[in-house]
């Protein structure tokens, strides 16, 4: 045992989660001296904001050196840590020397992009913050370390080759986001939301967890290498695997949202405030689909098909349909967009239920402009809500394109994304997405998912209808409209400008997310 | 110059950028108008630049039909290779032709006909847009192209009916256009995954050079992607039974119903259809739905024109059946002559529009035909303009809808197919259909120019008498008629009438692609097909190896010159008995159309209220899909009841104590959900 267990360069492989921690601690001390003083309270947000900022800008930079390393090296992974090897345990079967090895994280192009992704978003809900407190006078400053936190959480997800490690990534990311949820505490829908999100999703990891455990009692490992292992050496199909398997995935399915795990979304959506909506639908879903491609693709492979496939596309349908025809009814913006989100993760789970090796490729496009096209949304929402309504209606959008020319152009572009409109990036994920699971022989969930995108573009539609075709309905507020917040304005047009661009000139996104391809089918 | 294609598209991106982030800067409706006008006139000038380089080009080399213009990689993924590439070839430079300068004469006019509106630039802007995206849609070199065109002209389509928003019926109308047309982009967005899944690609060369190899004729494979296909088709060109959306789509200012929802946009299916000719060749059956639903579109939409009174709908039904009258040529496989009818109809139909926005125009903003009359005298341009396009359209030699209209119903003829009684069948409704086209188009010129005035009392206080439209909007009519005028006789006539086939065999190597590729295969190269009797269908046949199977076609092919000018002769018969018919009731007898309507009023409800379709669809599909829609908010959604109410009564509503008991019920009902959720996984991932 002369050996370390982990070497001094593997740790610096863990380079984005550690400096994201890190910031998180300094932001704890920066937070504690700007307090000292009361009259100081402004100071402290804005030392919060810069060294949050700061922190994400390092990390994404880190990440953009390990992508660089891997690249020069040549090599698909650059390290595996904590790793674990030897026949699983219930395997009595002939075999007893060593064949496989796994490490329980691990370093490789698919977690390095997805630490870039969660970066991004990090940044952009970082200038999403800045003003939002400002005109809603909270002064919490303890929200950035949280941020921060739920975000490393994000990078481990992506890098869990386990389902202990894995469960733990999903409980750093959750945890955060309950308190977030519940930041205002004057307001009793950021209340409600947090309490519904902590209490459902404790139940939800309650899942989770007691299927890993029946996945351990049956397998006697909990590595994703060790259950591919079991499931093809395995001679008797163990049914207490497959109960623990469905567990696991009725805990990632909550996580994600999909139908009937959906319940908490709109409620929570919408009561949370708005930049946490913002970062749970793009952050939280990116690095949730991350941990379940790799459960799919590392894991299942050598599984009966009809197992994982036919559930995958049970869930992927029933999310679709139900988050459509949810979604055709709303007034509320930020709930309209949570029955989108639902409907958005069944037509991703469609490309998880193909799982062909290039999933991971498509599926990495499609949440980056789904990310991009929800920050977006969501920051144009923060600006145009009514004070202390913190949402904004459908009929209050009115003639928005005559008030706000440029904010309706935006919003309208980022709605087209979310439809999936030829020359935006959404429409090049819907693409990838449903072509891979067409190759996978998925015919019938493909038309449905394609129907089903039909029926989504018309309430995308009623955003544009409301806002560049309908004249004011009588009984309706007037929108006050204030000066555009500088970082609102950036974000507006970095997601806008990406998503047609990135929609227009993909090739170099495709190419870079194509290093992300893990096995698979 | 064929590497600079792009330029034309690019021209009217530049238009819109300017128009449309500067719009408010400049304020001058003069700068607004010549941005939008010169980007078009330079695009048809890169279009009439291609088309002579082209010709040049080709036949001085022959390398083959096709010039592919790859501008940069778009998709690549595993071995989905997309390019944003633009293929140049006979059927997309007519299709470039006219659409680049029909636009620009649209956009003359407009200037006029906007004149006085406020959303000028932004009118200009959406315009633009619209020729951006129609000219990405035909002039794309693969599927994935020709689709981004396709959904980019629907949504300028969307934007544009919905232009004029005073109250909520243009924007639904706007809205239920996007919406039946999405249920066509499903097909084909299908139909393309399917020619990926069978060619490995979606570029149109690959497709074009292995359809023969890759499609076994007559098998379900190129049935079904031509129906998905088709499908889209019906879709964008306002066919049975998704026609419903074009005659609301006349919402719109007048420019863009005569642009878009006559002239280009409309005709993308048919352009498709004919682009993709490989695949409906493939599949006898497809070709035959194709063309029964085409005639069927073009027999009902003429019945519903002969009564409609505003004088709008009675063209919008109008463009409806000589959309269908384009399917059915298509179906028979005579390609090039549902190409050479678009273009013929693209010139008289937009000039009728154009004629109608002027009458509008002049009769400030009246489209009911029942309060016009005598406009002749005071729009001697217009009527003018509109009588010769209405005597096109009605098919009178020499007038351009003769030609190509005359030549769909032979190609009909003589149609071989399995189908023993459709060509006679199809014949008899088509050349029906030319009786009704010619009576109805008879009717509202009659009884718009001519015939007593039936003015409102209104209008005669306030205007005294209508007026003639200013230089801008009668110049584009002037160009428009003369080209209904010519450009069947310049194009093509029968081989009993000159022989002139110019249109035919320029328009041969994309449309007759079976031929081609067979005579690849068997390496007989130039070949042209002087016989007129020989259409593309027979080529079909061959390949098909069907041939012991066909009948004979309608009639014998004995003596073809003679029973060619029978027919001729039989077509214009129709049309002046349509044309005189309806002049003698409606300039003549007007007061004997009341008895008649009594007399036959269940035929005549019938056909003014279109047959009853959108209340079919609104009792079949519309109540049930909004109650199921309902239903379901109501299961999983009770909490916003009142989003109507501005959104305040929601805050009261979770703050309100009556609420609270029910929210902390709504967890447990969540909880319980997820409960649901895990016993169906596990029961599905048990019972196997």
């Amino acid at each position: 045992m002369s050996q370390p267990v982990i070497t001094l360069q593997q740790i610096s492989y863990l380079g984005p989660v550690l400096v994201i921690v890190l910031t998180v601690l300094v932001l704890l001390m920066t937070d504690v001296i700007c307090r000292l003083r009361p009259s100081r309270q402004g100071l402290s947000l804005l030392t919060g904001f810069g060294v949050a900022l700061g922190g994400s800008i390092v990390a994404l930079v880190y990440s953009i050196f390990l992508w660089h390393r891997l690249t020069v090296l040549k090599v698909g992974k650059l390290a595996e840590l904590f790793p674990v090897n030897g026949p699983p345990r219930s395997v009595s079967a002939m075999e007893t020397s060593p064949v496989w090895s796994s490490g329980t994280l691990v370093v490789d192009y698919f977690a390095v992009f997805v630490c870039l992704l969660v970066c991004g978003v990090l940044i952009l809900v970082c200038f999403n913050f800045k003003p939002y407190l400002r005109i809603n006078k909270l002064h919490r400053s303890e929200l950035f370390p949280l941020l921060l936190l739920s975000a490393s959480g994000m990078m481990l997800l992506s890098m869990s080759r386990d389902l202990l490690s894995t469960f733990i990534s999903i409980e750093i990311v959750s945890l955060p986001l309950y308190v977030l949820c519940g930041l205002n505490e004057r307001s009793r829908a950021n209340q409600e939301s947090s309490l519904k999100y902590f209490l459902l999703g404790a139940f939800g990891s309650g899942f989770f967890i007691y299927g890993a455990s029946l996945v351990y009692g049956a397998v006697g490992h909990m590595n994703y290498a060790a259950i591919a292992y079991f499931a093809k050496h395995s001679l008797e199909s163990s049914s207490i695997l497959m109960i623990g398997l469905a567990l696991v995935g009725a805990g990632l399915a909550f996580k994600l949202a999909l139908v009937p795990f959906h319940a908490w979304v709109p409620d929570v959506y919408q009561g949370a405030p708005t930049p946490v909506t913002a970062f749970m639908a793009a952050g939280v879903k990116l690095a949730v689909f991350a941990a379940a491609l790799r459960l799919v693709l590392e894991a299942f492979p050598l599984m009966d098909l009809s197992f994982w496939r036919g559930s995958i596309s049970l869930l992927a349908a029933l999310s679709m349909v139900v988050g459509n025809l949810l979604a055709l009814h709303q007034m509320s913006a930020k709930r309209l967009l949570a029955y989108s989100a639902i409907a958005h993760t069944g037509y991703i789970a469609v490309g998880l239920a193909s799982g062909l090796s290039t999933s991971a490729t498509s599926i990495l496009i499609y949440l980056v402009g789904y990310a991009l096209a929800g920050l977006g949304a969501f920051t144009l929402i923060s600006y145009l809500a009514p004070d202390g309504q913190d949402d904004i209606y459908l009929d209050e959008m009115h003639e928005l394109s005559k008030r706000a020319p440029v904010s309706a152009l935006a919003f309208a572009i980022l709605m087209l994304s979310m439809a999936g409109f030829p020359l935006t990036l959404g429409f090049v994920g819907k693409l990838m997405v449903f072509s891979d699971a067409w190759r996978a022989g998925l015919y019938g969930l493909v038309i449905f998912a394609v129907l089903n995108s039909v029926i989504s573009v018309y309430y995308y539609l009623r955003f544009i209808l409301a806002m560049y075709m309908q004249p004011k309905a009588p009984g309706a507020a007037e929108l006050v409209l204030k000066r555009m917040p500088g970082t609102y304005i950036l974000t507006g047009i970095i997601t806008v400008v990406l998503t047609l661009l990135l929609g227009v000139i993909p090739h170099m996104l495709i190419a870079w997310a194509q290093s992300c391809q893990l096995a698979g089918l | 110059m064929l590497d600079l294609v792009w330029l034309a598209i690019a021209f009217p991106l530049i238009g819109v950028l300017i128009n449309g982030l500067f719009g408010r800067v400049i304020r001058s409706k003069l700068i607004s108008g010549i941005i939008g006008c010169t980007a078009l006139g330079l695009s048809f000038a890169v279009a009439v630049l291609t088309w002579l380089d082209y010709t040049y080009q080709f036949w001085t080399t022959r390398d083959g039909p096709y010039y592919e213009v790859v501008l940069w990689p778009w998709m690549y993924i595993g071995n989905l290779k997309i390019d944003a590439g633009l293929l140049v070839d006979p059927l997309s430079i007519v299709m470039f032709l006219f659409v680049t300068g029909v636009s620009f004469l649209i956009h003359i006019y407009s200037t006029g006909y906007m004149a006085h509106d406020e959303g000028y630039s932004r009118f200009f802007t959406y315009l633009n847009l619209f020729v951006a995206m129609m000219l990405i849609l035909v002039l794309g070199n693969n599927g994935a192209v020709m689709f981004v065109g396709w959904e980019g002209v629907g949504l300028c389509s969307y934007l544009l009916i919905g232009f004029w928003y005073k109250d909520m019926y243009n924007a639904n109308c706007g809205m239920k256009a996007f919406v039946v047309n999405r249920i066509g982009d499903f097909g084909v967005l299908l139909g393309l995954f399917m020619l990926f899944t069978y060619f490995g690609s979606l570029n149109f060369t690959t497709i074009f050079k292995e359809a023969g190899s890759v499609l076994e004729p007559g098998s379900w494979i190129p049935l079904a992607i031509a129906l998905f296909l088709f499908l889209g088709a019906t879709g964008k060109s306002a066919q049975f039974p998704l026609h419903i959306w074009l005659p609301d789509a006349m919402a719109g200012p007048t420019p863009v119903s005569a642009l878009i929802h006559a002239a280009t946009m409309v005709t993308a299916g048919v352009y498709m259809v004919a682009r993709l000719n490989p695949i409906f060749n493939a599949s006898p059956t497809a070709g035959f739905v194709v063309a029964l639903v085409g005639c069927f579109t073009a027999f009902m939409a003429a019945t519903v024109a002969m009564t409609q009174n505003d004088i709008k709908k009675v063209l919008a039904y109008s463009t409806v059946s000589q959309l269908g009258y384009m399917f059915l040529a298509c179906g028979v496989g005579a390609y090039w002559v549902a190409i050479f009818h678009v273009v013929t109809h693209a010139f008289f139909k937009a000039c009728l529009f154009l004629g109608s926005g002027s009458v509008i125009h002049g009769m400030h903003e009246e489209q009911d035909t029942r309060y016009m009359g005598a406009l002749a005298k005071f729009m001697p341009w217009t009527y003018f303009t509109f009588l010769a396009s209405t005597i096109a359209i009605a098919g009178i030699i020499p007038f351009a809808g003769f030609f190509s209209k005359d030549e769909i119903l032979w190609q009909v003829a003589i149609w071989q197919t399995r189908f023993g009684w459709a060509p006679t069948m199809l014949w008899i409704v088509a050349a029906l259909t030319a009786l009704m086209t010619a009576f109805y188009m008879g009717r509202v010129t009659w009884k718009t120019f001519q015939g007593q005035q039936r003015w409102t009392p209104e209008f005669v206080e306030k205007h005294k008498h209508p007026h003639e439209s200013g230089a801008a909007m009668v110049m584009p009519l002037v160009v428009l008629s003369a080209l209904a005028v010519v450009a069947g006789f310049l194009l093509f006539t029968p081989p009993w009438l000159g022989n002139n086939t110019t249109l035919k065999d320029f328009l041969a190597p994309s449309t007759a692609n079976a031929q081609y590729v067979k005579t690849h295969a068997a390496a007989e190269p130039g070949q042209h097909q002087p016989e007129h009797e020989l259409p593309a269908p027979g080529a079909e046949a061959a390949s098909a190896g069907h041939a012991g199977e066909h009948h004979a076609a309608f009639i014998s092919l004995g003596n073809v010159t003679a029973t060619e000018i029978a027919f001729a002769a039989f077509s214009v018969l129709l049309a002046l008995i349509g044309l005189l018919v309806s002049r003698q009731i409606f300039v003549n007898q007007p007061k004997a159309t009341e008895a008649w309507k009594k007399h036959w009023a269940p035929a005549y409800q019938f056909s003014l209220n279109k047959w009853f379709f959108d209340e079919l669809y609104h009792r079949v599909i519309v109540v049930p899909g909004t109650a199921v829609a309902y239903a379901c908010w109501r299961f999983f959604d009770l909490r916003i009841v009142d989003g109507i109410v501005n959104g305040t009564a929601w805050i009261v509503g979770v703050t309100g104590h009556l609420v609270r008991p029910l929210q902390t019920g709504f967890v447990r009902n969540y909880a319980l959900y997820l409960l649901l959720g895990v016993v169906i996984l596990l029961i599905f991932n048990l019972v196997k």
